[in-house]
């Protein structure tokens, strides 16, 4: 086993975290549970940066705008873009797209679809979930149906984040051919302007607009599927690149927790001793510094498995598990040191840390992204532990 | 970056495990603690052969010369096995200060005998352990408890502190137990082994009975218990990894729980996320200890979460399995019972996170 990075990743680090420290001010830095647009822009602007050194898709092969590295350095990237707390954009096209097709695109696909990710041109929004079935990718209401050489699309989808944002849309949908609830799934890659498609916005609690989506007679042609008909819940679920956006989210918490433990070091409220040597406070933040090594360490085993999959291939739902269960607990941990001030929102002028404590505490009741825990706790027992399948 | 076992630890598992199977049913467990002395010659004999008791000893002692992660791997199967025996207190705590603090010749008379299966040794630790020198020699008193395996030990080595106004620190002593003036009491405990209290009574020792130099001690033991704590953690690992497996079987195969329960599934789940969160952060401070990079942290976190993990694995087990796991009958009640001892060994959670913040 080896828990260290090479030199040559170490160096990457370094240099991306020097490029960022001095790229990224922090009245541009992304504020937990306050998405606003100028973020955004300023997230692509960054990407855009980051793409011009081959370092937005470092771990993908040079033809497609990457720079032939490892999933390590992808690893490292989305962990420095929490840690550096850089606002989110383009993370579906990078993490979900770009890997999906180059693991079962064709080659057509590839050379459409990759370099512009890569190069930052393209925003893509991830349509998974449809009313009352939820992220286990089972939809049964949005149908594809094969007509000559294309598919028509019928139905609807619903959190479908930053598609007003989006050019391409990555969509899950049924395939009639296998009726079966997990099998007849199909995965595509759909141009959002496509006639049929339309967008009502659905506002989320943190500022992000996601949308309903609903899909009239939306034709497109049979190029747009990924892979084979039926194995797109396979191809998401499998994804090794989940437990990078899994290192992603851990970072950007990491950072508020290690403010957090700074501003407990140096704030003495009642005039007296600082917040951190209070006895109770002290071994509530050495409880939560190692739920976060627990939680980092989960999150790179998952990354680390790809090219030797241990077989089960649920590493990565122990990792999402932990981490929506630990930011939750060091939110409330935070909140409760922090008495009423932890209610304060950003731009309030006696706001602790900018917020973010309290941004942190309403994000972790977004359970849906990856799956929320009870259906990761499913995969991990049926799927990892080989229990049975339960008839719901 | 990369969280796999080699082939080498993948081989050293299977045959550990496929020995273990053989040779340490739970029977033969069973009959261990009822004995009294919590240990199977027979058993001890067949894994020095194995290699097993010096497997991160240097060859020139006899050991095998393996990494820290070799022997992690090791322990986990010995956990998983409940085997009993001294095999953390001799041959991981007790052969480590030796090696870490003893003069070439005491590494020479202890270490080999010791890997062969021959020698057993013991630690006594505690506040009242006292040595204060005299001419030619020096006087060991006082006492300790918690002394894990002193019945069957060779030599007890005996962490002391001096008399007031003499030695400024730790100095570490080696007692024969047969020596006059060497009282032990058994301590009735859940443990699996006997545990005793053991009074030194102001007994004289030659100045060779210092384990390297008067005064000099701290580091070895410091080093050594670093060393076992995530041997201990390892251990753990195995021993809440065959939980896991009893009652993912158990739940799975119709019964009490027909054709599945979500919430027994989810409490499985939920034990295998703990299990291999604790699996990383053990391995992980292996791995520091065999680079010789700073590990104190990285072991603190260990074993921290090795306590959480041993509880999570109890209340697991006796709530899947109910009622029978309340018989002696059943073997669940032997890894809770372990898993106590376990927790306190070496550190408990609390211990561990104030460490950590200390660190």
């Amino acid at each position: 086993m080896d828990f260290d990075y090479s030199p040559d990743q170490l160096q990457f680090k370094t240099e991306l975290r020097e490029f960022l420290i001095a790229e990224v001010p922090e009245d541009k830095q992304a504020v937990f549970g306050l998405a606003t647009e100028a973020q955004y822009r300023f997230g692509r602007e960054i990407n855009l940066k980051l793409a011009a050194r081959r370092w937005l898709a470092v771990g993908f092969p040079e033809e497609y705008g990457g720079d032939g590295k490892s999933l390590i350095e992808q690893g490292i990237l989305a962990e420095e873009l929490g840690y550096r707390l850089v606002p989110e954009a383009g993370t579906v096209g990078l993490n979900v797209v770009l890997p999906t097709i180059m693991a079962f695109g064709s080659s057509e696909q590839k050379e459409t679809y990759l370099s512009p990710i890569a190069k930052s041109q393209v925003e893509y929004c991830q349509a998974f979930s449809e009313p009352n079935i939820g992220s286990d990718r089972a939809p049964s209401g949005l149908r594809a149906e094969r007509d000559v050489g294309d598919y028509v699309l019928n139905g609807t989808q619903t959190f479908t984040g930053n598609a007003f944002h989006a050019d391409y849309m990555f969509l899950l949908a049924s395939t009639e051919s296998h009726p079966e609830k997990n099998w007849g799934v199909s995965l595509f890659v759909i141009d959002t302007k496509t006639p049929g498609i339309n967008l009502q916005p659905n506002p989320l609690i943190n500022g992000e607009m996601s949308t309903h989506t609903s899909f009239d007679n939306v034709r497109l042609p049979g190029s747009c599927l990924i892979g084979v008909e039926n194995r797109g819940r396979e191809y998401t679920m499998t994804n090794p690149h989940n437990a990078i956006s899994e290192l992603g989210r851990y970072g950007a918490v990491r950072r508020v927790f290690d403010d957090f433990t700074d501003f407990c070091n140096d704030s003495a409220p009642d005039g007296g001793q600082p917040l951190a040597e209070h006895p109770l406070v002290r071994h509530q933040l050495a409880q939560r510094r190692l739920g976060m090594e627990t939680w980092k360490l989960l999150s790179w085993q998952g990354v680390s498995i790809e090219g030797h999959l241990s077989g089960n291939g649920t590493e990565v739902a122990w990792a999402c598990l932990f981490g929506s269960q630990e930011r939750l607990r060091f939110a409330e941990m935070a909140m409760e040191v922090l008495g009423p001030y932890a209610t304060l929102r950003n731009g309030s002028h006696l706001v602790p840390l900018l917020g973010n404590i309290e941004g942190i505490h309403r994000e972790t009741l977004n359970r849906q992204s990856s799956g929320t825990a009870d259906i990761q706790r499913d995969n991990i027992a049926q799927m990892g532990l080989g229990m049975p399948r339960l008839g719901y | 970056m990369n969280f796999s076992l080699t082939s080498g630890q993948e081989i050293l598992r299977t045959t550990a495990r496929e020995f273990l199977s053989e040779e340490c049913p739970t029977s033969l467990v069973r009959s261990a603690e009822e004995s009294g002395d919590g240990h199977v010659a027979e058993l001890w004999q067949n894994m020095a052969r194995l290699g097993w008791l010096g497997i991160a000893m240097p060859e020139r002692y006899g050991g095998a010369g393996r990494s820290l992660t070799d022997q992690a791997v090791l322990f986990e199967e010995l956990g998983r096995a409940l085997v009993p025996g001294p095999m953390i207190t001799s041959s991981v705590l007790s052969a480590h200060i030796v090696l870490y603090g003893g003069t070439e010749q005491q590494k020479q008379n202890l270490l080999p005998g010791m890997i062969q299966g021959n020698l057993i040794l013991t630690l006594a630790r505690g506040e009242r352990l006292e040595t204060s020198s005299q001419s030619g020699g020096l006087i060991l008193g006082g006492e300790s408890s918690f002394v894990r395996h002193a019945g069957i030990a060779n030599h007890i080595i005996c962490a002391t502190r001096p008399a007031i106004g003499a030695w400024p620190d730790t100095t570490l002593v080696l007692v024969d137990s047969q020596t006059d003036g060497v009282i032990m009491t058994a301590m009735e405990s859940i443990a699996n082994y006997p545990q005793y209290t053991v009074e030194f009574d102001d007994i004289s020792l030659s100045n060779t009975a210092v384990l390297g130099e008067i005064a000099e001690g701290r580091v070895a033991l410091e080093m050594a218990i670093q060393q076992a704590t995530v041997v201990q953690c390892a251990e753990t690992i195995g021993r809440c990894k065959k939980v896991l497996e009893m009652v993912v079987e158990y739940a799975s195969s119709g019964g009490r729980f027909g054709r599945g329960s979500q919430s027994v599934q989810h409490r499985c789940a939920d034990l295998k996320m703990a299990l291999e969160g604790g699996r990383l952060l053990t391995y992980q401070a292996a791995s520091r200890l065999d680079q010789g990079s700073p590990a104190s942290e990285a072991i603190a976190m260990a074993k921290a979460q090795s306590g959480t993990l041993s509880r999570l694995a109890t209340e697991t087990g006796h709530s899947i399995f109910g009622a029978a796991s309340f018989t002696v009958e059943h073997d669940m009640q032997l890894y809770s019972a372990r898993a106590k001892i376990a927790e306190a060994n070496l550190g408990d959670t609390e211990y561990h996170l104030d460490q950590m913040i200390a660190g």
